[in-house]
């Protein structure tokens, strides 16, 4: 068992005063089977009104709304976990077969499935991780190529990818083969930028597993949100009326507590 | 009657001047065109009405019922009546509603099902629209112009009047208002095809026409913002943003004509918005095959409507079949709504013909056949002359505490002699639709 601060804000600065700003967040972790909530709080300026709720996938959701003129937007989402080994025991939600929005499987998963013979008698993780391996065959990490915008066939196409990319396509990957797979946002120990990785379903439980560092996930990885695809986890998302620039900035921060 | 046809072209140009239009995109361009109004209209005997009325009640209530169970239970899915892939693999199903159960638990408020009537006079339904139907304003407008124009047809006519379908959606919206707010019909704005619409409807039913800039959620409670930046609370959205625009933090994030975070008091429930978000699943072409095995699954009785002959390429029943009849079919894209995406297997060569076999052979779930119905043509005047067009009929069918069946419809009729397609985004005009009293 271990317990995980985290520290997580991102910090938007308007070029011109913008105003009428509606903003939905996802940017703190729900209970799990392995995770527990020892600490939670966010903080979000300037003031506005917020409110909290779930979405349909059980994500915890702080939405709002900024009426007033206003040059930054800022949230700080701070808090402990305590985490045991990755898995959620759950009934499937047959949703998680089936292709969606980012994971629709065109040529570029096609050639993928076509080039790797998964044998029958491998357990689930197996072929997980054989799909894996093809897959970083045919993709590189790269930042800056792809966009939030990018599909994991598109991103075949390129070839490079961040995390978001490298978990499309496992994802659609393993829906091909029969293998229930959903999407995650969260946070990895360290500091950096959010991250993303995948579930897979085997036995009434789901697992962990990174594609962007081809490995298991055993503890470490604080989850905030699932869903089909990135579509359904976007950490944060606003509008707002006003012709300005953005400049955005992200510091995140996880570190183990010592007991 | 005699006097109305002769007055056909005053009809004519009076809907012109209270802007009876649609506005159609061709070639990335936005252009506005009248809807060519007939005369003649279509008359449905009380007998057969009785009939059409109590076929429509129960399908809209077993849509109404799949619709619940889908977003929640699956029991339909569960007991094996429909294959899972039929709703997880169709873009009508929205994840985002899993859960969530809309004021009365009503989600189809308002329901346009489209009927053909065969040559042995049987009613058929071809489609259910459950989304944004459109088009009860025509007949709504064509029924005012010509009791003006011509007074003595209805007089010698017993005819059920129509001019009641705005007071029977208010009373639809007043139903599932929830906390007495008030009641907004939305619009995407005047480059919607059906603009003169959502204003004709909003100004007839008393209720305020708004535009997503008027609309602000604050506290998962959706306000309307008045005069001098008035607040005043909403209860009811009429709206006619279809679900992918209507909210851009909940769904297409690029959408200039949604309210944003309209979705989280949707969900909270202090909202009703009619029609109900997802509804796209149980107006899925697809879908359609089922609605019979509905009717029985949560009413326990036969369909009073019959589909028209559908067949399922999902099936491998059905895929033999349909791909060995091919050339008498009528073969349809799922994904594709408004009269695109239908070819008939006669028209096709060949080459087109060995395409289409492919597509069915490689995405059997994307297609559905259907047998050409040949449903009867009516009487439209062209110039002086009466000549036979074919047609169909949009019943509209209406959910509040009871389900009721607006008494008249939209009837199109197609432009050329050889088209089966009547939807006014492909030309051609519309009728009025009688039902008589006795």
């Amino acid at each position: 068992m271990i317990k995980l601060k985290y520290s997580y804000t991102t910090r938007i600065t308007f070029s011109e005063n913008v105003y009428r700003h509606h903003f939905l967040l996802r940017c703190a972790p729900s209970i799990f089977d392995f995770q527990k909530i020892i600490e939670e709080k966010c903080v979000i300026s300037p003031n506005g009104t917020v409110t909290v709720g779930r979405d349909s996938f059980g994500n915890l959701i702080y939405n709002g709304y900024i009426g007033e003129f206003h040059n930054y937007f800022e949230f700080e989402a701070t808090g402990v976990v305590e985490q045991t080994y990755y898995s959620i025991k759950e009934v499937l939600n047959p949703l998680y077969l089936y292709p969606s929005k980012y994971t629709q499987p065109m040529k570029n998963i096609q050639k993928l499935l076509d080039s790797v013979i998964l044998p029958t008698e491998a357990t689930t993780l197996e072929k997980v991780v054989l799909l894996s391996a093809e897959l970083r065959k045919s993709m590189t990490y790269q930042s800056g190529v792809t966009s939030i915008q990018t599909t994991a066939e598109e991103a075949l196409e390129i070839g490079e990818g961040v995390c978001q990319d490298f978990a499309h396509s496992l994802i659609a990957l393993c829906r091909k083969n029969g293998i229930p797979a959903r999407y995650v946002s969260g946070f990895m120990q360290g500091e950096g930028f959010t991250h993303a990785w995948i579930e897979y379903y085997e036995n009434g439980v789901w697992y962990g597993f990174d594609p962007t560092h081809d490995r298991c996930i055993e503890t470490g990885y604080i989850k905030i949100a699932h869903g089909r695809d990135y579509a359904d986890c976007a950490l944060d998302k606003g509008v707002f009326t006003g012709l300005a620039q953005q400049k955005l900035e992200v510091f995140l921060k996880v570190e183990e507590q010592q007991q | 009657m005699y006097s109305l046809v002769k007055q056909r072209d005053t009809v004519n140009k009076w809907m012109e001047r209270f802007g009876v239009r649609f506005g159609i995109y061709k070639g990335g361009n936005f252009h506005e065109q009248l809807f060519p109004f007939d005369p003649i209209p279509r008359v449905i005997s009380h007998k057969d009405w009785i009939e059409i009325e109590a076929g429509l009640i129960q399908r809209v209530n077993a849509l109404n019922m799949f619709l619940e169970d889908i977003y929640n239970e699956k029991r339909i899915v569960k007991n094996g009546v429909i294959p899972e892939e039929f709703i997880y693999s169709s873009s009508g199903y929205l994840a985002q509603c899993e859960g969530i159960t809309p004021s009365k638990k009503i989600f189809s408020h308002i329901s346009g099902i489209d009927l053909v009537q065969a040559k042995d006079g049987k009613w058929i339904v071809l489609e259910d629209n459950l989304r944004i139907p459109s088009g009860a304003s025509y007949p709504m407008i064509a029924r005012t112009i010509t009791r003006k124009i011509s007074p003595e047809t209805f007089k010698q006519n017993a005819v059920f009047d129509n001019r009641n379908y705005s007071t029977m959606i208010r009373k639809a919206m007043d139903y599932v208002n929830v906390d007495n707010g008030l009641e907004v019909i939305l619009t995407p704005g005047r480059y919607n095809s059906a603009y003169f619409e959502h204003s004709y409807l909003a100004e007839k039913a008393g209720v305020i026409l708004a535009f997503a800039d008027d609309l602000i959620v604050e506290n998962d409670t959706v306000y309307y913002k008045g005069l001098f930046d008035k607040r005043e609370r909403v209860g009811v959205i009429y709206r006619r943003i279809s679900d992918e625009y209507l909210d851009p933090l909940a769904f297409e994030s690029s959408s200039m004509l949604g309210v944003p975070n309209l979705m989280r008091a949707y969900a909270k429930g202090n909202v009703a918005i009619m029609n109900a978000l997802g509804n796209g699943i149980a107006d899925d072409k697809g879908i359609y095959y089922f609605v019979p095995k509905m009717v029985e699954f949560y009413l326990g009785e036969k369909a009073i409507l019959q589909n028209a002959p559908t067949y399922l390429p999902y099936f491998d029943y059905d895929k033999k079949y349909v791909l060995d009849n091919l050339k008498t079919l009528v073969i349809k894209d799922v994904a594709e709504a408004g009269g695109y995406g239908v070819m008939f297997g006669r028209e096709m060569n060949d080459e087109q013909l060995a395409d289409i076999k492919q597509l069915i052979e490689t995405e059997p779930r994307r297609w559905i056949a259907q047998e050409v119905i040949d449903f009867i043509d009516l009487e439209i005047m062209d110039g002086e002359e009466r000549i036979f067009r074919k047609a169909d009929l949009r019943a509209f069918v209406i959910s509040e505490a009871e389900t009721k069946v607006w008494h008249s419809g939209l009837t199109r009729y197609t432009r050329s002699p050889t088209s089966f397609i009547v939807n006014s985004s492909q030309g051609g005009g519309f009728k009025d639709t009688w039902i008589l009293k006795k």
